[in-house]
């Protein structure tokens, strides 16, 4: 044993040790006074071992062992702490693990969310295509109707004018009178004539004549009143032949403006020709096909979400078995410290073996792959196999 | 829209399988042991389907299975869980579960299953 080691200057030592370490210590004491939401509970575990193992450092330097065994019992006494330490560090990493796989599930079924949004837009847009389309095939049968009234009316006005053209035509026949009229009229005046001339040889023959003088006399009126008929049927005819021309003139006019049912017949082509594109760009559109393979889209993204996160269920599994080796260091831990107090005091009793620890240990395990692991490792069976089928329905 | 009421110890678990079932189109449920489940139960939730964890705190999932059983006599009831012995199984099967999966089981498989026990789901 050297000077420095002596009882003498322990205190001096340990100021020296906790200059060193006290920051640290401090920090690990200060832990469990932190808000929870700053310090996880594995940071908290780990503060806690590195505490004990700066007081296990302090205690180390300002009492040295006194014998060889004394110092090995403090060995394996310290190795307590570490084994706490390596707990708080599978512990925070099993909560760093957790944090990124609620992260995981967060942005997976914000995906989701996004994808059930379009599919949304998608179902409204189909809404409102199909709305389109029936008011396109609506259209479309209102122009066809349209058209058919058009083409009705166009055919019919087009009757129409031909048959009033013929009419007029026909009615011209009754110029045809004209000539006729002029003929009686003719054949009443050369009868005046033979009236007069009768007359005149009716007086000459005195007495004898008297009864032959009133003939000539009547057919003489006879003759005038003829004349007077042919000119007024002549001006009948005549003006009845002008409202014939003037009728004729009206009907060439309005045959003359058929280019009004030429341009309805025009529009009429437009209109068909219009349907024609409005068709062509439906079929080209092909709407449902289109809305079918996005929702078919969505639904496979729905079914691919829904099967990764099922598989997070692996984080469970690694949860529950690093659990376990968690525990067994502490098992191990307590063993470790019975060891410890058992070599320092030779009175004290001795921990139950490692292998009873261990035994009992085993019997925590759940898993198949955590059985199969401890028999490959120990060499030890444990349980049953466990190899039913993984899904199994009763 | 069927529901499922999911049983589980573990955070994760619940958010993930809730995350594939609501996604699949079913209503979800969720309890942190079985006595907090059977709390549920005993309040008037009726879901269409029970999936349970085994190994939890308070009341385990067999525990739940028996006293779910009383409750609701013909819901389907499986276990999804890491435990394997073939022993807690059968302890299961006696108790009336439905079913019963080893973790992991990857979403589409575990909606197979669930449209098998739940028709028309």
């Amino acid at each position: 044993m050297t000077t420095e080691h002596t009882t003498a200057a322990p205190m001096a030592r340990l100021a020296g040790a906790a200059g060193l370490l006290l920051p640290v210590a401090a920090l690990a004491a200060l832990a469990p006074w932190i808000p929870a939401g700053l310090m996880p509970a594995p940071l908290l575990g780990a503060g806690a071992a590195l505490l004990a193992l700066a007081l296990a450092m302090l205690v180390r330097r300002a009492f040295p062992p006194a014998s060889p065994l004394q110092a090995s019992a403090r060995e394996v006494g310290e190795v307590g702490p570490y084994l706490q330490l390596m707990h708080g560090q599978l512990g925070g990493a099993l909560s760093d693990a957790e944090q990124g796989v609620h992260g995981v599930v967060e942005r997976l079924r914000t995906v989701h969310e996004v994808s059930q949004q379009q599919a949304g837009h998608i179902h409204s847009t189909e809404t409102h295509s199909l709305q389109l389309m029936q008011v396109m095939k609506d259209k479309m049968m209102a122009d066809t109707q349209l058209g058919s009234i058009l083409e009705m009316f166009v055919q019919q006005q087009e009757a129409d004018v031909a048959a009033n053209l013929e009419r007029a035509r026909r009615l011209q026949g009754v110029k045809a009178l004209q000539p006729l009229v002029d003929v009686i009229a003719t054949i009443a005046r050369q009868t005046n004539y033979l009236a007069i001339n009768a007359a005149v040889e009716a007086a000459r023959a005195g007495e004898a004549g008297r009864g032959f003088a009133v003939v000539a006399s009547e057919i003489r009126q006879l003759s005038t009143r003829t004349a007077e008929v042919a000119v007024d049927i002549g001006g009948k005819i005549r003006a009845a032949t002008d409202g014939i021309d003037g009728e004729l003139r009206a009907a060439e006019a309005v045959a003359e403006r058929s280019t009004t049912s030429g341009n309805m017949r025009r529009v009429l082509t437009d209109i068909a020709e219009m349907q024609q594109r409005f068709k062509a760009s439906v079929d080209a559109l092909q709407l449902d096909e289109v809305i079918a393979a996005v929702r078919s889209g969505h639904q496979d993204i729905s079914a691919r979400l829904a099967d990764a996160l099922g598989h997070l269920q692996g984080h469970d599994v690694l949860h529950q078995r690093v659990g376990n080796v968690q525990r067994g260091l502490l098992e191990i831990e307590q063993h470790l410290a019975g060891l410890a107090a058992a070599l320092a005091d030779a009175a004290a009793p001795a921990p139950p073996p490692l292998a009873e620890r261990m035994r009992v240990h085993a019997q925590a395990y759940v898993m198949g792959a955590e059985r199969a692991t401890h028999e490959f490792v120990t060499g030890q069976a444990v349980g049953d196999a466990g190899e039913g089928r993984r899904i199994e329905l009763f | 829209m069927k529901s499922v009421f999911l049983v589980d110890d573990s955070a994760t678990m619940l958010m993930s399988l809730k995350g594939t079932l609501e996604i699949s189109g079913f209503k979800v449920d969720t309890a942190p042991d079985g006595e907090a489940a059977l709390g549920k139960l005993k309040g008037g939730l009726r879901p269409d389907l029970i999936i349970t964890d085994i190994n939890m705190p308070k009341m385990d999932g067999i525990g739940l299975i028996r006293e779910a059983r009383k409750l609701l006599r013909f819901t389907p009831i499986l276990a999804l869980t890491t435990e394997s012995q073939q022993a807690r199984r059968d302890e299961a099967k006696k108790n009336g579960a439905t079913g019963w999966l080893v973790k992991p089981v990857g979403g589409a498989e575990l909606v197979k299953v669930i449209r098998q026990v739940l028709p028309g789901a």
